[in-house]
Protein backbone atom coordinates (compact mmCIF):
# COMPACT_ATOMS: atom_id res chain seq x y z
CA UNK A 1 0.00 0.00 0.00
CA UNK A 2 2.65 2.50 0.96
CA UNK A 3 4.64 1.48 -2.10
CA UNK A 4 1.83 2.42 -4.40
CA UNK A 5 1.25 5.64 -2.51
CA UNK A 6 4.92 6.43 -2.75
CA UNK A 7 4.87 5.71 -6.47
CA UNK A 8 1.77 7.82 -7.05
CA UNK A 9 3.12 10.78 -5.14
CA UNK A 10 6.50 10.60 -6.84
CA UNK A 11 4.72 10.29 -10.16
CA UNK A 12 2.67 13.39 -9.50
CA UNK A 13 5.77 15.33 -8.56
CA UNK A 14 7.62 14.19 -11.62
CA UNK A 15 4.54 15.09 -13.64
CA UNK A 16 4.56 18.62 -12.29
CA UNK A 17 8.09 18.98 -13.60
CA UNK A 18 7.08 17.59 -16.97
CA UNK A 19 4.28 20.13 -16.99
CA UNK A 20 6.61 23.08 -16.50
CA UNK A 21 8.85 21.73 -19.21
CA UNK A 22 5.87 21.56 -21.59
CA UNK A 23 3.92 24.66 -20.71
CA UNK A 24 6.07 26.98 -22.79
CA UNK A 25 5.59 24.73 -25.78
CA UNK A 26 1.83 24.72 -25.40
CA UNK A 27 1.73 28.47 -24.90
CA UNK A 28 3.75 29.08 -28.05
CA UNK A 29 1.66 26.64 -30.01
CA UNK A 30 -1.60 28.14 -28.80
CA UNK A 31 -0.72 31.68 -29.73
CA UNK A 32 1.54 31.32 -32.77
CA UNK A 33 0.18 28.02 -34.08
CA UNK A 34 3.69 26.80 -34.63
CA UNK A 35 5.62 23.98 -33.04
CA UNK A 36 9.13 24.77 -31.94
CA UNK A 37 11.14 21.70 -32.86
CA UNK A 38 14.14 23.07 -31.00
CA UNK A 39 12.22 23.05 -27.71
CA UNK A 40 14.39 20.22 -26.37
CA UNK A 41 17.54 22.13 -27.21
CA UNK A 42 16.21 25.21 -25.46
CA UNK A 43 15.95 22.96 -22.41
CA UNK A 44 19.48 21.69 -23.00
CA UNK A 45 20.73 25.28 -23.21
CA UNK A 46 18.88 26.14 -20.01
CA UNK A 47 20.41 23.17 -18.19
CA UNK A 48 23.92 24.03 -19.36
CA UNK A 49 23.36 27.65 -18.43
CA UNK A 50 22.21 26.60 -14.98
CA UNK A 51 25.20 24.31 -14.67
CA UNK A 52 27.55 27.11 -15.70
CA UNK A 53 26.08 29.54 -13.22
CA UNK A 54 26.21 26.97 -10.43
CA UNK A 55 29.79 25.97 -11.25
CA UNK A 56 30.98 29.55 -11.53
CA UNK A 57 29.29 30.99 -8.45
CA UNK A 58 28.44 28.05 -6.24
CA UNK A 59 24.81 29.10 -5.91
CA UNK A 60 22.05 26.53 -6.13
CA UNK A 61 20.22 25.97 -9.40
CA UNK A 62 17.16 27.54 -7.80
CA UNK A 63 18.89 30.84 -7.29
CA UNK A 64 20.51 30.44 -10.71
CA UNK A 65 16.99 30.75 -12.07
CA UNK A 66 17.29 34.49 -11.65
CA UNK A 67 19.98 34.45 -14.33
CA UNK A 68 18.88 31.56 -16.54
CA UNK A 69 15.26 32.66 -16.98
CA UNK A 70 16.06 36.11 -18.39
CA UNK A 71 18.82 34.53 -20.46
CA UNK A 72 16.38 32.14 -22.11
CA UNK A 73 13.92 34.99 -22.57
CA UNK A 74 16.57 36.88 -24.55
CA UNK A 75 17.53 33.75 -26.43
CA UNK A 76 13.87 33.27 -27.33
CA UNK A 77 13.66 36.86 -28.57
CA UNK A 78 16.67 36.33 -30.76
CA UNK A 79 15.50 33.01 -32.18
CA UNK A 80 12.09 34.46 -32.87
CA UNK A 81 13.44 37.49 -34.70
CA UNK A 82 16.11 35.66 -36.67
CA UNK A 83 14.59 32.26 -37.37
CA UNK A 84 10.88 32.06 -36.67
CA UNK A 85 9.51 35.41 -37.80
CA UNK A 86 10.85 35.25 -41.35
CA UNK A 87 8.92 32.01 -41.83
CA UNK A 88 5.77 32.69 -39.92
CA UNK A 89 3.60 33.81 -42.83
CA UNK A 90 5.00 31.06 -45.06
CA UNK A 91 3.70 27.49 -45.29
CA UNK A 92 3.96 25.60 -42.03
CA UNK A 93 6.82 23.39 -43.05
CA UNK A 94 9.11 26.41 -43.24
CA UNK A 95 9.03 26.96 -39.49
CA UNK A 96 9.14 23.22 -38.88
CA UNK A 97 12.36 22.84 -40.84
CA UNK A 98 13.85 26.09 -39.60
CA UNK A 99 13.45 25.06 -35.96
CA UNK A 100 14.56 21.51 -36.72
CA UNK A 101 17.70 22.93 -38.29
CA UNK A 102 18.21 25.07 -35.22
CA UNK A 103 17.82 21.99 -33.03
CA UNK A 104 20.53 20.09 -34.88
CA UNK A 105 22.82 23.10 -34.94
CA UNK A 106 22.43 23.62 -31.20
CA UNK A 107 23.13 19.97 -30.42
CA UNK A 108 26.33 20.09 -32.44
CA UNK A 109 27.43 23.44 -31.08
CA UNK A 110 26.94 22.06 -27.60
CA UNK A 111 28.98 19.01 -28.52
CA UNK A 112 31.81 21.21 -29.76
CA UNK A 113 31.68 23.61 -26.86
CA UNK A 114 30.94 21.25 -23.98
CA UNK A 115 31.99 17.79 -25.29
CA UNK A 116 29.71 14.82 -24.72
CA UNK A 117 30.53 14.61 -20.99
CA UNK A 118 27.68 14.54 -18.53
CA UNK A 119 27.48 17.64 -16.37
CA UNK A 120 25.64 17.68 -13.10
CA UNK A 121 25.46 19.53 -9.82
CA UNK A 122 25.96 18.24 -6.29
CA UNK A 123 22.71 17.20 -4.58
CA UNK A 124 21.25 19.44 -1.89
CA UNK A 125 21.85 18.35 1.73
CA UNK A 126 24.19 15.61 0.52
CA UNK A 127 21.29 13.81 -1.13
CA UNK A 128 19.40 12.97 2.06
CA UNK A 129 15.72 12.47 1.20
CA UNK A 130 12.95 14.13 3.19
CA UNK A 131 10.56 11.92 5.05
CA UNK A 132 6.80 12.52 5.29
CA UNK A 133 5.24 9.72 7.34
CA UNK A 134 5.91 6.60 5.33
CA UNK A 135 6.94 8.56 2.23
CA UNK A 136 10.40 9.63 1.13
CA UNK A 137 11.24 12.31 -1.42
CA UNK A 138 14.30 13.75 -2.95
CA UNK A 139 14.48 17.36 -1.89
CA UNK A 140 15.03 18.42 -5.49
CA UNK A 141 11.92 16.62 -6.66
CA UNK A 142 9.79 18.23 -3.99
CA UNK A 143 11.25 21.68 -4.66
CA UNK A 144 10.82 21.22 -8.39
CA UNK A 145 7.23 20.21 -7.90
CA UNK A 146 6.42 23.15 -5.65
CA UNK A 147 7.96 25.55 -8.11
CA UNK A 148 6.00 23.92 -10.92
CA UNK A 149 2.74 24.40 -9.09
CA UNK A 150 3.56 28.00 -8.31
CA UNK A 151 4.51 28.73 -11.92
CA UNK A 152 1.44 27.07 -13.35
CA UNK A 153 -0.90 28.87 -10.97
CA UNK A 154 0.79 32.20 -11.55
CA UNK A 155 0.58 31.73 -15.28
CA UNK A 156 -3.08 30.80 -15.17
CA UNK A 157 -3.87 33.84 -13.06
CA UNK A 158 -1.89 35.98 -15.46
CA UNK A 159 -3.77 34.68 -18.46
CA UNK A 160 -7.19 34.89 -16.80
CA UNK A 161 -6.88 38.24 -15.11
CA UNK A 162 -4.54 40.61 -16.85
CA UNK A 163 -5.27 42.46 -20.06
CA UNK A 164 -2.20 40.98 -21.73
CA UNK A 165 -3.38 37.55 -20.65
CA UNK A 166 -6.75 38.23 -22.18
CA UNK A 167 -5.07 39.41 -25.35
CA UNK A 168 -3.17 36.12 -25.40
CA UNK A 169 -6.35 34.09 -25.03
CA UNK A 170 -8.10 36.21 -27.64
CA UNK A 171 -5.26 35.62 -30.08
CA UNK A 172 -5.40 31.89 -29.40
CA UNK A 173 -9.11 31.85 -30.19
CA UNK A 174 -9.21 34.12 -33.22
CA UNK A 175 -6.10 35.86 -34.43
CA UNK A 176 -7.86 38.15 -36.91
CA UNK A 177 -10.51 39.19 -34.44
CA UNK A 178 -7.72 39.94 -31.96
CA UNK A 179 -6.15 42.22 -34.52
CA UNK A 180 -9.50 43.96 -34.92
CA UNK A 181 -9.49 44.72 -31.19
CA UNK A 182 -6.30 46.70 -31.70
CA UNK A 183 -4.11 43.99 -30.20
CA UNK A 184 -0.58 44.27 -31.53
CA UNK A 185 -0.47 40.66 -32.59
CA UNK A 186 3.08 40.65 -34.02
CA UNK A 187 4.44 41.97 -30.75
CA UNK A 188 2.35 39.48 -28.79
CA UNK A 189 3.93 36.71 -30.86
CA UNK A 190 7.38 37.95 -29.99
CA UNK A 191 6.58 38.22 -26.28
CA UNK A 192 4.91 34.83 -26.20
CA UNK A 193 7.81 33.10 -27.88
CA UNK A 194 10.27 34.76 -25.55
CA UNK A 195 8.06 34.12 -22.53
CA UNK A 196 7.62 30.48 -23.48
CA UNK A 197 11.39 30.21 -23.77
CA UNK A 198 11.81 31.80 -20.34
CA UNK A 199 9.58 29.05 -18.93
CA UNK A 200 11.98 26.52 -20.42
CA UNK A 201 14.70 28.38 -18.51
CA UNK A 202 12.84 27.70 -15.27
CA UNK A 203 12.33 24.07 -16.26
CA UNK A 204 16.04 23.66 -16.96
CA UNK A 205 16.95 24.95 -13.50
CA UNK A 206 14.50 22.58 -11.84
CA UNK A 207 15.64 19.62 -13.90
CA UNK A 208 19.40 19.98 -13.72
CA UNK A 209 19.63 18.65 -10.14
CA UNK A 210 17.46 15.67 -11.11
CA UNK A 211 19.16 14.76 -14.36
CA UNK A 212 22.59 15.52 -15.70
CA UNK A 213 22.94 17.50 -18.87
CA UNK A 214 24.66 16.61 -22.15
CA UNK A 215 24.32 17.83 -25.73
CA UNK A 216 21.37 15.62 -26.66
CA UNK A 217 19.60 15.73 -23.31
CA UNK A 218 16.74 17.60 -25.00
CA UNK A 219 15.84 14.59 -27.10
CA UNK A 220 15.05 12.61 -23.97
CA UNK A 221 12.55 15.13 -22.80
CA UNK A 222 11.14 16.76 -25.87
CA UNK A 223 9.17 13.68 -26.78
CA UNK A 224 7.56 13.73 -23.36
CA UNK A 225 6.83 17.42 -23.82
CA UNK A 226 5.07 16.80 -27.13
CA UNK A 227 3.01 14.00 -25.63
CA UNK A 228 2.09 16.18 -22.66
CA UNK A 229 1.07 19.07 -24.89
CA UNK A 230 -1.06 16.99 -27.22
CA UNK A 231 -2.50 14.99 -24.36
CA UNK A 232 -3.60 18.12 -22.53
CA UNK A 233 -5.09 19.69 -25.64
CA UNK A 234 -2.70 21.74 -27.70
CA UNK A 235 -2.60 25.28 -26.40
CA UNK A 236 -4.24 24.51 -23.06
CA UNK A 237 -2.13 25.27 -20.01
CA UNK A 238 -4.33 23.50 -17.52
CA UNK A 239 -4.31 20.61 -19.95
CA UNK A 240 -0.52 20.58 -20.06
CA UNK A 241 -0.45 20.41 -16.29
CA UNK A 242 -2.89 17.52 -16.20
CA UNK A 243 -1.10 15.82 -19.08
CA UNK A 244 2.22 16.17 -17.28
CA UNK A 245 0.83 14.60 -14.13
CA UNK A 246 -0.64 11.70 -16.13
CA UNK A 247 2.65 10.95 -17.79
CA UNK A 248 4.51 11.28 -14.50
CA UNK A 249 2.24 8.76 -12.79
CA UNK A 250 2.36 6.33 -15.70
CA UNK A 251 6.12 6.52 -15.78
CA UNK A 252 6.47 6.06 -12.07
CA UNK A 253 4.08 3.08 -11.87
CA UNK A 254 5.25 1.29 -14.97
CA UNK A 255 8.88 1.88 -14.03
CA UNK A 256 8.34 -0.02 -10.80
CA UNK A 257 5.84 -2.69 -11.77
CA UNK A 258 7.01 -3.47 -15.27
CA UNK A 259 10.40 -2.09 -16.14
CA UNK A 260 11.73 1.45 -16.52
CA UNK A 261 12.51 0.81 -20.16
CA UNK A 262 8.84 0.21 -20.95
CA UNK A 263 7.70 3.53 -19.52
CA UNK A 264 7.60 5.12 -22.95
CA UNK A 265 5.47 2.33 -24.31
CA UNK A 266 2.91 2.92 -21.61
CA UNK A 267 2.57 6.62 -21.98
CA UNK A 268 2.34 6.34 -25.71
CA UNK A 269 -0.41 3.80 -25.15
CA UNK A 270 -2.27 6.28 -22.96
CA UNK A 271 -1.60 8.88 -25.57
CA UNK A 272 -3.19 6.70 -28.25
CA UNK A 273 -6.22 6.03 -26.11
CA UNK A 274 -6.75 9.70 -25.37
CA UNK A 275 -6.37 10.53 -29.04
CA UNK A 276 -8.96 7.94 -29.93
CA UNK A 277 -11.54 8.94 -27.35
CA UNK A 278 -10.79 12.63 -26.90
CA UNK A 279 -9.07 13.74 -30.07
CA UNK A 280 -8.77 17.33 -28.86
CA UNK A 281 -6.85 16.30 -25.76
CA UNK A 282 -8.01 16.15 -22.17
CA UNK A 283 -8.90 19.82 -21.85
CA UNK A 284 -8.60 20.82 -25.47
CA UNK A 285 -11.09 23.12 -27.08
CA UNK A 286 -12.69 21.66 -30.10
CA UNK A 287 -10.74 22.63 -33.16
CA UNK A 288 -8.19 24.62 -31.17
CA UNK A 289 -5.41 22.67 -32.78
CA UNK A 290 -6.58 23.72 -36.17
CA UNK A 291 -4.74 26.57 -37.68
CA UNK A 292 -6.90 29.64 -38.08
CA UNK A 293 -9.58 28.65 -35.64
CA UNK A 294 -13.13 29.62 -36.72
CA UNK A 295 -12.32 29.79 -40.39
CA UNK B 1 -13.57 61.64 -42.81
CA UNK B 2 -12.35 58.60 -44.74
CA UNK B 3 -11.33 58.57 -48.37
CA UNK B 4 -10.08 55.70 -50.47
CA UNK B 5 -8.37 56.71 -53.69
CA UNK B 6 -7.92 54.12 -56.39
CA UNK B 7 -8.04 51.36 -53.82
CA UNK B 8 -7.24 47.92 -55.21
CA UNK B 9 -7.17 44.74 -53.20
CA UNK B 10 -5.57 41.38 -53.83
CA UNK B 11 -5.58 37.85 -52.45
CA UNK B 12 -2.17 36.58 -53.45
CA UNK B 13 -2.09 37.53 -57.12
CA UNK B 14 -5.84 37.66 -57.67
CA UNK B 15 -7.14 41.18 -57.87
CA UNK B 16 -10.54 41.53 -56.25
CA UNK B 17 -10.97 45.31 -56.07
CA UNK B 18 -10.14 47.51 -59.01
CA UNK B 19 -9.20 51.09 -58.15
CA UNK B 20 -12.32 52.04 -56.27
CA UNK B 21 -12.88 55.53 -54.89
CA UNK B 22 -14.86 55.90 -51.70
CA UNK B 23 -15.66 58.90 -49.60
CA UNK B 24 -17.30 58.85 -46.19
CA UNK B 25 -18.14 62.09 -44.45
CA UNK B 26 -18.37 62.62 -40.72
CA UNK B 27 -21.78 61.67 -39.36
CA UNK B 28 -23.00 59.79 -42.42
CA UNK B 29 -24.38 56.35 -42.88
CA UNK B 30 -22.87 55.05 -46.09
CA UNK B 31 -24.24 51.86 -47.58
CA UNK B 32 -22.12 49.53 -49.67
CA UNK B 33 -24.13 46.97 -51.61
CA UNK B 34 -23.53 44.48 -54.36
CA UNK B 35 -23.97 40.87 -55.36
CA UNK B 36 -22.21 37.98 -53.63
CA UNK B 37 -18.52 38.04 -54.35
CA UNK B 38 -18.57 41.65 -55.53
CA UNK B 39 -15.85 42.59 -53.04
CA UNK B 40 -17.80 44.27 -50.26
CA UNK B 41 -16.12 42.42 -47.40
CA UNK B 42 -12.78 42.83 -49.09
CA UNK B 43 -13.31 46.59 -49.17
CA UNK B 44 -13.84 46.66 -45.41
CA UNK B 45 -10.88 44.37 -44.79
CA UNK B 46 -8.75 46.60 -46.97
CA UNK B 47 -9.78 49.69 -45.03
CA UNK B 48 -8.98 48.07 -41.67
CA UNK B 49 -5.86 46.37 -43.05
CA UNK B 50 -6.19 42.64 -42.48
CA UNK B 51 -6.19 39.54 -44.64
CA UNK B 52 -5.93 41.31 -47.95
CA UNK B 53 -3.14 43.27 -49.61
CA UNK B 54 -4.10 46.68 -50.95
CA UNK B 55 -2.74 49.25 -53.33
CA UNK B 56 -3.87 52.84 -53.57
CA UNK B 57 -4.41 55.39 -50.84
CA UNK B 58 -6.58 55.44 -47.76
CA UNK B 59 -6.86 58.73 -45.96
CA UNK B 60 -8.35 59.24 -42.52
CA UNK B 61 -8.93 62.97 -42.31
CA UNK B 62 -5.49 64.41 -43.04
CA UNK B 63 -3.55 61.25 -42.37
CA UNK B 64 -2.65 58.56 -44.85
CA UNK B 65 -3.24 55.20 -43.15
CA UNK B 66 -2.84 52.55 -45.83
CA UNK B 67 0.70 51.77 -44.68
CA UNK B 68 -0.33 51.20 -41.07
CA UNK B 69 -0.92 47.77 -39.55
CA UNK B 70 -4.50 46.97 -38.53
CA UNK B 71 -3.97 47.63 -34.83
CA UNK B 72 -2.75 51.14 -35.60
CA UNK B 73 -5.89 51.81 -37.62
CA UNK B 74 -8.04 50.54 -34.76
CA UNK B 75 -6.14 52.90 -32.50
CA UNK B 76 -7.41 55.68 -34.77
CA UNK B 77 -10.96 54.59 -33.90
CA UNK B 78 -11.79 52.74 -37.10
CA UNK B 79 -13.60 49.60 -36.03
CA UNK B 80 -14.86 46.67 -38.06
CA UNK B 81 -17.55 44.20 -37.10
CA UNK B 82 -16.54 41.46 -39.48
CA UNK B 83 -18.63 38.99 -41.38
CA UNK B 84 -19.85 36.15 -39.15
CA UNK B 85 -19.16 38.24 -36.04
CA UNK B 86 -15.92 36.59 -35.00
CA UNK B 87 -16.50 36.69 -31.26
CA UNK B 88 -13.99 34.99 -29.00
CA UNK B 89 -16.05 31.84 -28.67
CA UNK B 90 -14.60 30.45 -25.44
CA UNK B 91 -14.78 33.69 -23.52
CA UNK B 92 -17.71 35.16 -21.66
CA UNK B 93 -19.73 38.03 -23.06
CA UNK B 94 -18.12 40.29 -20.49
CA UNK B 95 -14.61 39.29 -21.53
CA UNK B 96 -15.48 39.85 -25.16
CA UNK B 97 -16.67 43.32 -24.27
CA UNK B 98 -13.56 43.98 -22.22
CA UNK B 99 -11.41 43.07 -25.17
CA UNK B 100 -13.32 45.65 -27.19
CA UNK B 101 -11.81 48.15 -24.80
CA UNK B 102 -8.32 46.71 -25.09
CA UNK B 103 -6.51 49.82 -26.28
CA UNK B 104 -5.32 52.28 -23.63
CA UNK B 105 -7.77 55.03 -24.61
CA UNK B 106 -10.97 52.95 -24.50
CA UNK B 107 -9.61 51.03 -21.50
CA UNK B 108 -9.69 54.22 -19.48
CA UNK B 109 -13.41 54.57 -20.24
CA UNK B 110 -14.17 50.92 -19.79
CA UNK B 111 -16.70 51.12 -17.00
CA UNK B 112 -18.61 53.96 -18.58
CA UNK B 113 -18.61 52.19 -21.95
CA UNK B 114 -19.82 49.01 -20.34
CA UNK B 115 -22.71 50.84 -18.76
CA UNK B 116 -23.53 52.49 -22.09
CA UNK B 117 -23.44 49.16 -23.93
CA UNK B 118 -25.57 47.36 -21.34
CA UNK B 119 -28.01 50.24 -21.53
CA UNK B 120 -28.21 50.02 -25.30
CA UNK B 121 -28.24 46.22 -25.48
CA UNK B 122 -29.79 44.97 -22.26
CA UNK B 123 -29.61 41.38 -23.42
CA UNK B 124 -25.83 41.56 -22.98
CA UNK B 125 -26.20 42.59 -19.37
CA UNK B 126 -28.39 39.56 -18.72
CA UNK B 127 -25.97 37.24 -20.44
CA UNK B 128 -22.72 38.76 -19.34
CA UNK B 129 -21.30 35.57 -17.83
CA UNK B 130 -22.42 33.29 -20.63
CA UNK B 131 -19.78 31.89 -22.96
CA UNK B 132 -20.03 33.79 -26.22
CA UNK B 133 -19.99 30.67 -28.36
CA UNK B 134 -23.21 29.52 -26.74
CA UNK B 135 -25.21 32.67 -27.49
CA UNK B 136 -27.94 32.56 -30.10
CA UNK B 137 -27.13 34.07 -33.49
CA UNK B 138 -28.94 37.28 -32.71
CA UNK B 139 -27.34 37.59 -29.31
CA UNK B 140 -23.95 37.02 -30.87
CA UNK B 141 -24.63 39.87 -33.23
CA UNK B 142 -25.53 42.12 -30.30
CA UNK B 143 -22.36 41.02 -28.57
CA UNK B 144 -20.28 41.85 -31.64
CA UNK B 145 -21.85 45.29 -31.81
CA UNK B 146 -21.35 45.80 -28.10
CA UNK B 147 -17.73 44.75 -28.39
CA UNK B 148 -17.19 47.24 -31.19
CA UNK B 149 -18.85 50.05 -29.26
CA UNK B 150 -16.59 49.38 -26.28
CA UNK B 151 -13.73 50.71 -28.36
CA UNK B 152 -15.51 54.01 -28.87
CA UNK B 153 -15.36 53.99 -32.68
CA UNK B 154 -15.48 57.12 -34.77
CA UNK B 155 -15.94 55.11 -37.94
CA UNK B 156 -17.86 51.88 -37.46
CA UNK B 157 -17.93 49.42 -40.33
CA UNK B 158 -20.48 46.62 -40.21
CA UNK B 159 -20.35 43.63 -42.52
CA UNK B 160 -23.79 42.09 -42.96
CA UNK B 161 -24.93 42.68 -39.39
CA UNK B 162 -28.43 41.39 -40.08
CA UNK B 163 -27.19 38.02 -41.28
CA UNK B 164 -29.33 35.36 -39.65
CA UNK B 165 -31.53 37.76 -37.71
CA UNK B 166 -35.30 37.50 -37.45
CA UNK B 167 -37.20 40.36 -39.16
CA UNK B 168 -38.08 41.96 -35.85
CA UNK B 169 -34.40 42.10 -34.90
CA UNK B 170 -33.47 43.45 -38.30
CA UNK B 171 -35.78 46.40 -37.66
CA UNK B 172 -34.27 46.96 -34.25
CA UNK B 173 -30.77 46.70 -35.58
CA UNK B 174 -31.40 49.35 -38.21
CA UNK B 175 -32.94 51.58 -35.55
CA UNK B 176 -29.84 51.05 -33.47
CA UNK B 177 -27.56 51.94 -36.37
CA UNK B 178 -29.45 55.17 -36.99
CA UNK B 179 -29.22 55.94 -33.31
CA UNK B 180 -25.49 55.39 -33.29
CA UNK B 181 -25.14 57.74 -36.22
CA UNK B 182 -27.20 60.32 -34.37
CA UNK B 183 -24.80 59.90 -31.46
CA UNK B 184 -21.99 60.95 -33.78
CA UNK B 185 -20.59 57.64 -35.02
CA UNK B 186 -19.93 57.54 -38.75
CA UNK B 187 -21.12 54.31 -40.30
CA UNK B 188 -20.12 52.22 -43.29
CA UNK B 189 -22.66 49.48 -43.73
CA UNK B 190 -22.42 46.42 -45.96
CA UNK B 191 -25.68 44.57 -46.46
CA UNK B 192 -27.40 42.03 -48.64
CA UNK B 193 -30.65 43.64 -47.69
CA UNK B 194 -30.42 46.42 -50.28
CA UNK B 195 -33.75 48.11 -49.82
CA UNK B 196 -33.29 48.33 -46.13
CA UNK B 197 -29.78 49.74 -46.20
CA UNK B 198 -30.49 52.29 -48.84
CA UNK B 199 -33.49 53.49 -46.89
CA UNK B 200 -31.37 54.40 -43.88
CA UNK B 201 -28.20 55.30 -45.74
CA UNK B 202 -27.38 58.90 -46.51
CA UNK B 203 -25.40 57.73 -49.50
CA UNK B 204 -24.75 54.42 -51.13
CA UNK B 205 -22.24 52.72 -53.39
CA UNK B 206 -22.96 49.77 -55.62
CA UNK B 207 -20.12 47.40 -56.18
CA UNK B 208 -19.98 44.99 -59.09
CA UNK B 209 -17.06 42.69 -59.74
CA UNK B 210 -14.74 44.84 -57.68
CA UNK B 211 -15.69 48.11 -59.34
CA UNK B 212 -18.02 50.85 -58.19
CA UNK B 213 -20.73 51.07 -60.80
CA UNK B 214 -23.19 53.41 -59.11
CA UNK B 215 -23.16 55.95 -56.34
CA UNK B 216 -25.79 58.33 -55.16
CA UNK B 217 -27.95 59.20 -52.21
CA UNK B 218 -29.70 56.18 -50.77
CA UNK B 219 -33.13 57.22 -51.99
CA UNK B 220 -31.92 58.01 -55.49
CA UNK B 221 -30.20 54.66 -55.77
CA UNK B 222 -33.34 52.86 -54.71
CA UNK B 223 -35.21 54.55 -57.52
CA UNK B 224 -32.49 53.83 -60.07
CA UNK B 225 -33.34 50.95 -62.41
CA UNK B 226 -29.65 50.28 -62.93
CA UNK B 227 -29.46 49.07 -59.34
CA UNK B 228 -31.29 45.88 -60.21
CA UNK B 229 -29.12 45.40 -63.25
CA UNK B 230 -25.96 45.68 -61.19
CA UNK B 231 -27.36 43.31 -58.68
CA UNK B 232 -28.51 40.64 -60.97
CA UNK B 233 -25.59 41.06 -63.29
CA UNK B 234 -27.90 41.34 -66.28
N1 LIG C 1 -9.23 34.89 -48.41
C1 LIG C 1 -9.49 34.88 -49.72
N2 LIG C 1 -8.66 34.30 -50.59
C2 LIG C 1 -8.92 34.30 -51.91
N3 LIG C 1 -9.99 34.87 -52.46
C3 LIG C 1 -10.87 35.48 -51.65
C4 LIG C 1 -10.66 35.52 -50.24
N4 LIG C 1 -11.69 36.17 -49.69
C5 LIG C 1 -12.50 36.53 -50.70
N5 LIG C 1 -12.00 36.12 -51.88
C6 LIG C 1 -12.61 36.35 -53.21
O1 LIG C 1 -12.74 37.74 -53.42
C7 LIG C 1 -13.96 38.05 -54.04
C8 LIG C 1 -14.71 39.07 -53.23
O2 LIG C 1 -15.04 38.51 -51.99
P1 LIG C 1 -15.78 39.29 -50.83
O3 LIG C 1 -15.80 38.43 -49.64
O4 LIG C 1 -15.17 40.63 -50.69
O5 LIG C 1 -17.24 39.43 -51.45
P2 LIG C 1 -18.54 40.03 -50.80
O6 LIG C 1 -18.99 41.11 -51.69
O7 LIG C 1 -18.33 40.36 -49.38
O8 LIG C 1 -19.53 38.79 -50.95
P3 LIG C 1 -20.69 38.29 -49.95
O9 LIG C 1 -21.88 39.13 -50.22
O10 LIG C 1 -20.92 36.88 -50.40
O11 LIG C 1 -20.18 38.38 -48.58
C9 LIG C 1 -14.71 36.74 -54.20
O12 LIG C 1 -14.56 36.32 -55.53
C10 LIG C 1 -14.02 35.80 -53.27
O13 LIG C 1 -14.02 34.49 -53.77
MG1 LIG D 1 -18.96 39.54 -47.64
Amino acid sequence: MSTILQLLVSGIMLGGIYAVMSIGLTLIFGVLKIVNFAHGEFLMLAMYAAWAVVSATGMTTYTAMAVVTPLLFCFGLLVYLLIVRPGIEKPHLVVVFATMGLSIAMQNLALVAMTADLRDVAPLFGGTPIKFGPLYFRVELLLGFLISIAITLALMMFVKRTYIGKAIRATVQDRDAAMLMGINVPRLFLLTFAGGSALVGIAGCIMLPLYSTFPTVGLNFVLIAYVVVVLGGMGSMEGAFLGGICIGIVQSLSGYYVAPAYGQMFYFLIFLLVMIFRPNGLLGQRGAAMVGINE
Amino acid sequence: MLRANKLSAFYDRTQVLHEIDLRIEEGEIVGLVGANGAGKSTTLLGIIGINTRTEGEIWLNEERIDGLPAYERVRRAIVLIPERRRLFPFMSVLENLELGAYLPGPRGNRDASLEMVFDLLPVLAERRYQIAGSLSGGEQQMCAIGRALMSRPRLLMLDEPTEGLAPLYVERLFDLIVRLRDDGITILLVEQNVEHVLKVADRGYVLENGRIVLQNSGQALLADPRLKTAYLGL
